[in-house]
């Protein structure tokens, strides 16, 4: 099997509050060939709160992301 | 000195209301428990012992006179249609922090205390006031020592029945040391008491039945620290504070406030993948550190959940966080099982938050944290704050 790629969510106050538990909740129903793939982590706080939601794909940081974008970009990570 | 409170009641078999009726006040300095047995059984005996605990916990919390107390439910209670009579059991217990307890009982059976898995006699003093036989004790509680407050529906379970003049006070003590119940929790030795009384009956109880167990045992504390001090050269020093901590379960509210104590310590803070409930954030692990929950969130919702237990049944409903993990129920949790807290308050202001607060109608740490002390400071707690 290929290598996992890492995705850390963002669960701090602002984050959440910009949807970071709708980004889960999105992860949540990936399909399992992309879910058996991904090592998931939550963060406490990246430090970037007016960015947020936050999130760490494969070590790149992304800011003000939605659930498609996520969704989009472990998709182009895992090609 | 502290102590653990636990309340099991039965209702007498077709009855839907038990006419015991307990009542729990806790302060800073003390704690008093109140059992009434109203006359009969239902609703009439319910309401008759509500009144008698009422009025007697408000007219204590004033300070006013025992004599004047008993007067005034003697004067208070309906008349019994029936019987011609007004009349409720009263036994009141007052047990201060230094362990010096007083006892007042009227006609209910008496107070039994268990130490070092002995029983141990309580000097009584006999009263007349109001003119009625109240028995009176004063007395010095040490650690461990487990109390008992029954009504006589536990006294007389089984009467008639399987045994013929009741359950009685001895074969009640001697199931107690049997089943080395006292090694166990308030809670649970009153379930099994009254689990014992229902048996007893032969599930048909013939009584309302009640059983208030008192254990004593030293205070507990909790430190919670929330948010990183205003000026981040602090950053260490508050950590070390909060470490310095040693006998208080250690509570970090806020993502930036986790960061900085995983940072301090040199651990690496693992954030929960359980989302239980959608409104608040996860709770996180770093090792040393009993609970780390997010902060703004968490804190407004543990206020609101500490707020809707009822006050009347404050004792009864605080155990309904038990095995919820969201973060505001562990937090809530915690914070009500402490005797003593402090709150460990940074200032820093996290800019991004500031907005989102005033759109979403979210308090800020300082007034959330004010509501929450408020609050614990009313369920009895003693609370200090510093602010960094």
């Amino acid at each position: 099997m290929s290598e996992k790629i890492s995705v850390e969510v963002c669960v701090g106050t602002s984050c959440h509050l910009m949807g970071s538990n709708l980004i889960m909740e999105c992860l949540d129903r990936l399909a399992d060939n992309i879910k058996e793939r991904i090592d998931l982590r939550y963060v406490q706080c990246m430090d970037r709160c007016g960015k947020g939601p936050n999130v760490r794909i494969a070590g790149v940081l992304l800011d003000k992301v939605t659930p498609e974008t996520v969704v989009e970009e472990i998709k182009k990570s895992l090609i | 000195m502290k102590v653990d409170i636990g309340i099991a009641s039965l209702c007498k078999k077709g009855e839907e209301v038990c006419g015991d009726t307990t009542k729990i006040i806790e302060e800073k300095d003390s704690t008093t428990v109140i059992l009434s047995d109203g006359l009969g059984s239902g609703i009439k005996a319910s309401i008759l012992s509500i009144l008698s605990t009422q009025i007697a916990s408000r007219m204590l919390e004033k300070n006013i006179r025992l004599e004047e107390v008993f007067t005034t439910i003697a004067d208070t209670l309906p008349i019994c249609k029936v019987r011609g009579i007004a009349y409720s059991t009263l036994s009141i217990l007052k047990v201060k922090i230094d362990g010096s307890a007083h006892l007042i009982e009227y006609d209910n059976p008496s107070l039994m205390l268990i130490r070092d898995n002995d029983i141990v006699s309580i000097k009584k003093i006999k009263r007349n006031i109001a003119g009625k036989e109240v028995y009176e004790s004063f007395f010095q509680l040490e650690l461990n020592d487990l109390l008992f407050l029954i009504s006589d529906g536990v006294i007389n379970a089984g009467v008639g029945g399987l045994f013929e003049l009741g359950l009685g006070r001895d074969r009640l003590l001697d199931n107690i040391f049997k089943r080395n119940l006292t090694e166990q929790a308030a809670d649970k030795v009153a379930k099994k008491i009254i689990g014992l009384t229902e048996a007893c009956y032969m599930g048909k109880a013939g009584d309302d039945s009640t059983a208030l167990v008192i254990k004593s045992r030293r205070p507990r504390s909790a430190v919670v620290l929330t948010g990183p001090p205003q000026k981040k050269r602090y950053d260490s020093q508050l950590v070390a504070k909060f470490l310095d901590y040693t006998n208080a379960q250690k509570i970090v509210c806020g993502g930036a406030t986790g960061n900085m104590v995983a940072r301090e310590l040199g651990f690496e803070i693992e954030t929960s993948l359980d989302y239980i409930d959608p409104s608040v954030p996860p709770v996180a692990d770093i090792e040393g550190i009993d609970l780390v929950t997010e902060g703004i969130l968490t804190l407004n919702k543990t206020v609101d959940k500490i707020k809707q237990l009822s006050e009347d049944n404050f004792n009864d409903n605080k155990n309904e966080f038990d095995g919820i993990k969201d973060g505001a129920s562990i937090l809530s949790k915690s914070l009500l099982k402490a005797d003593e807290i402090t709150f460990l308050m940074g200032s820093a202001v996290n800019p991004a938050h500031e907005e989102l607060m005033k759109s979403l109608q979210l308090k800020p740490r300082p007034v959330i944290i004010g509501k929450l002390v408020n609050l614990l400071r009313k369920h009895g707690k003693e609370v200090n704050i510093e602010r960094y």
